[in-house]
């Protein structure tokens, strides 16, 4: 079967390639024609070299299950998604205006709390959340930064509108399947690549080198920078391991290191103890320091909060980062940018009804099954609920929890995914998917051309998790031959 | 990039437990059939296999009796027994788990297969048929994952550290391989004399060596000769002299090197020095007692100087 657009359509949804009319969108064009003027069954023999190429390459994600760490293969669609370049560079704008607030918001939590001083964010809020460290308060970080690297989730409701889901400032990950797609896909189509202007996301590991680089304590040429990792067992390792290598700096775990009574911090390697600048660490707050910390953390180094307040070293991103990533912070963010910035957001933020507060709890457990359910403080699609998808027993359940502990919810309706062409054996159907930019925030601001698009493979699931059998799409920001 | 201190660590004990696993498979599957040829007793049985493997105690604290079922559980299949042959695979690739990015991918792949194998065929109550097959086929596969490495993997720091861990191991077996089997095969009774050659053949066998004594030696199997053989010959890979010039050359190769290499050289010298035609038994069990505390030593030098480090 060659492929008719003309005959494929996406429902009520928003199409990222392809409008209602069975017509690709300007930017889409160049890839729909050429998926077309393919032979039967070529897609589905490239999808299955693709994941052979995957296999070889060693590309994987780990998933825990049965109490057992497994290594599977990255699931990667062979339809890419499209954005056009104008639409982008909007997108872009609305993004490092979002970190640059969360920024001046965090620094000033941990400094003199004006927002919260001036009413606009509830000083209850702040005080409650599980991620305010004490610690953190009256440290500079270089540049005022704390979230230097930033995984944003981005989803399109059914009118187009773009809407920021999620800004993930604590570890991030992802950022190398996107990398990893699209050395993938350029095998791929290596013609379109030549044809079509689609814009290079090559460029992240230097970037972010640069980054770290910047906000290093030391004013030396090569500033020492280390990736520091949980180590095997956590599901992200492969991407540790991945931008250590691309960095050409080393990937260390928390014995490596060892905070001196200098309160610098040094890496043990063989040829003896060596001063570190800069820490991309990819391990959570509390398994920092078990000096301050969790006592019992055996991922992290002794001192090295001593260390950071001391401003011996640096730490992306910066501890207690995470207080501005709460999902009850988050329906602030809009008010945090017009105060910080006089400026109006330009990334719109999803309607978030706050559990904690009496009227709003009260209208959530009433209107539950039309509902999305989240905890504030969890990522990865992990204890929440989408009210219109689920059981009257997992509702009844919920309501209880909420009830119990409201501060940990919030709750937001629930946006109808956009969708993307998607090879689903041998057809052609449209899967829902979101997309997760990376930004980066040092000396300068930078954020990758598109970003990882993720993709519920489940025909009409909205979840879009790789732990929970979400695929992924290479994304093209494309500037469209007009 | 500099080597980190933990990576050396695991890049040594992955040659630990790889050359551990190779030398205690062969060493069990040898005196395994020199015990069906024997009839008598020669002093020779499966309690000299768990003192050789210094598991003695172990072993009583387990319950292990004087049967060879449980004995060969107790050396193959048991994970109480850290010098178990499950045990040295399960560490041979736990430490080349945790430091993957090291070695080449087929490295990987291989320890890993060696790891299943040993799972699925010991992990239970084998045969000993079974048992014996395993471990043939588990000597192969380690010679075959050592040969991968040493053809495939760059031969700079990380790859000194897998040979210092597979030289020093290889060291302490075939010590105390001697150790043992000479006790008994020095007592010469004329029960004994009957099996001298079927004794000897096995001591060599049991570190591959009978064919490169027959080549290089030359003369009948004399146990001087095959103690001599065995603890000097430089060119005979699993002699000690070889493992120790081995681990002098690696050693030299590493950035602060002083300590283990000083450490090193009188051992080198008393080896090359030593005569054993004049020691009687006693004589040889303490020399190889002092062998042994030079071993050790070596190997907590290389542990202090690139693995335990914490203050400049």
């Amino acid at each position: 079967m060659t492929i008719e657009w003309g005959s494929y359509r996406s429902g009520s949804f928003h199409d990222e390639l392809i409008d209602p009319r069975g017509e690709p969108y300007l930017s889409a064009k160049e890839l729909a024609q050429h998926l077309t003027s393919l032979p039967t069954g070529a897609l589905e023999t490239l999808q299955k070299d693709l994941e052979r190429a995957i296999v070889e390459l060693g590309i994987t994600f780990t998933v825990y299950s049965d109490g057992k760490n497994i290594d599977r293969a990255w699931p990667l669609d062979i339809i890419p998604r499209v954005i056009d370049a104008r639409e982008w560079a909007r997108t872009v704008e609305g993004l490092e205006q979002r970190l640059t607030a969360l920024n001046l918001f965090i620094d000033d939590l941990y400094h003199e709390q004006r927002i919260v001083q001036e009413g606009i964010v509830p000083r209850e809020l702040v005080a409650t959340s599980p991620d305010f460290r004490e610690a953190c308060r009256g440290v500079d970080p270089p540049r005022g930064v704390w979230a230097h690297i930033c995984g944003t989730d981005l989803i399109r409701d059914r009118d187009g509108t773009m809407y920021v889901l999620e800004d993930n400032l604590r570890v991030p990950s992802g950022v190398s399947y996107m990398l990893e797609n699209r050395v993938v896909i350029k095998h791929v189509f290596p013609d379109l690549f030549d044809r079509t202007d689609i814009a290079g996301v090559e460029d992240y590991p230097s970037d972010l080198f640069d980054m770290l680089a910047s906000i290093s304590p030391r004013p030396v040429d090569y500033p020492k920078i280390v990736v520091l990792t949980p180590g095997i067992y956590n599901s992200a390792y492969f991407e540790h391991a991945f931008l250590a290598q691309r960095m050409g700096v080393e990937l260390v775990e928390g014995g490596d290191l060892v905070v001196d009574d200098d309160d610098c911090v040094y890496m043990k390697t063989i040829e003896g103890l060596e001063r570190v600048d800069v820490i991309y660490r990819r391990v959570n707050d509390t398994f920092l320091d078990p000096e301050c910390f969790r006592s019992d953390s055996v991922l992290g180094v002794r001192g090295l909060m001593r260390a950071w307040r001391a401003k011996k070293v640096a730490i992306a991103n910066a501890p207690g980062a995470g207080v501005a990533d709460d999902k009850a912070i988050y329906s602030y963010v809009p008010d945090i940018i017009r105060y910080y910035l006089a400026s109006e957001p330009i990334l719109a933020s999803v309607p978030t009804w706050r559990c904690s507060d009496g009227r709003s709890c009260t209208y959530v457990i009433e209107k539950l099954e039309e509902l999305v359910v989240k905890p504030t403080n969890e990522s990865g699609g992990y204890g929440m609920i989408i009210g219109p998808q689920a059981s009257k027993k997992e509702l009844e359940h919920f309501k209880t929890q909420i009830l119990e502990k409201p501060r940990n919810y919030i709750a937001q309706p629930l946006i109808a995914l956009s969708t993307v062409p998607t090879l689903v054996g041998s057809a052609i159907e449209p899967r829902h998917v979101d997309l997760r930019p990376f930004v980066l925030q040092g000396e300068e601001t930078r954020v990758t051309a598109g970003g990882l698009t993720r993709v519920a493979m489940t025909k009409g699931s909205f979840v879009v998790n790789s732990s929970q059998g979400g695929g992924s799409k290479d994304t093209w920001v494309v500037k469209a031959a007009s | 990039m500099k080597l980190l201190s933990r990576v050396a660590d695991r890049a040594y004990w992955a040659g630990r437990y790889l050359e551990r696993t190779n030398n205690s498979a062969r060493l069990i599957t040898v005196v395994n059939s020199l015990l069906l040829d024997l009839q008598e007793d020669t002093g020779m049985d499966w309690h000299t296999l768990i003192e050789i493997t210094g598991s003695s105690s172990l072993a009583k604290d387990r319950g292990v009796d004087g049967t060879a079922g449980s004995a060969a559980h107790f050396l193959v299949s048991s994970r109480e027994n850290p010098g178990s042959i499950i045990s040295s695979v399960t560490f041979a690739r736990e430490n080349m788990r945790t430091s993957r990015d090291i070695f080449p991918s087929e490295a990987w792949r291989c320890v890993n297969e060696m790891y299943l194998l040993t799972e699925a065929e010991l992990g239970g109550r084998p045969s000993s048929r079974q048992r014996y097959d395993v471990l043939i086929e588990l000597v192969q596969r380690s010679h075959q994952l050592v040969g991968l490495l040493t053809g495939t993997m760059s031969h700079g720091d990380p790859y000194r550290f897998v040979g210092l861990g597979l030289a020093l191991e290889r060291a302490d077996m075939t010590s105390r391989i001697i150790d043992v089997a000479a006790a008994p095969l020095r007592r010469q009774g004329p029960e004994l004399a009957r099996y001298y050659n079927t004794l000897w053949r096995a001591v060599l066998r049991s570190v591959s060596g009978y064919q490169m004594y027959r080549q290089y030696v030359r003369r009948r199997l004399v146990a001087d000769e095959v103690i001599g053989f065995l603890f000097k010959d430089e060119r005979f890979p699993r002699s000690v002299a070889f493992c120790l010039r081995w681990i002098e050359h690696a050693l030299r190769s590493l950035p602060r090197h002083e300590e283990p290499l000083v450490r090193l050289g009188p051992s080198i010298e008393n080896v090359r020095e030593s005569s054993f035609a004049s020691k009687d038994a006693g004589g040889l069990h303490h020399w190889i007692d002092g062998l042994q505390i030079d071993l050790g030593e070596i190997h907590r030098l290389i542990e202090s100087t690139w693995f335990r480090l914490e203050r400049s």
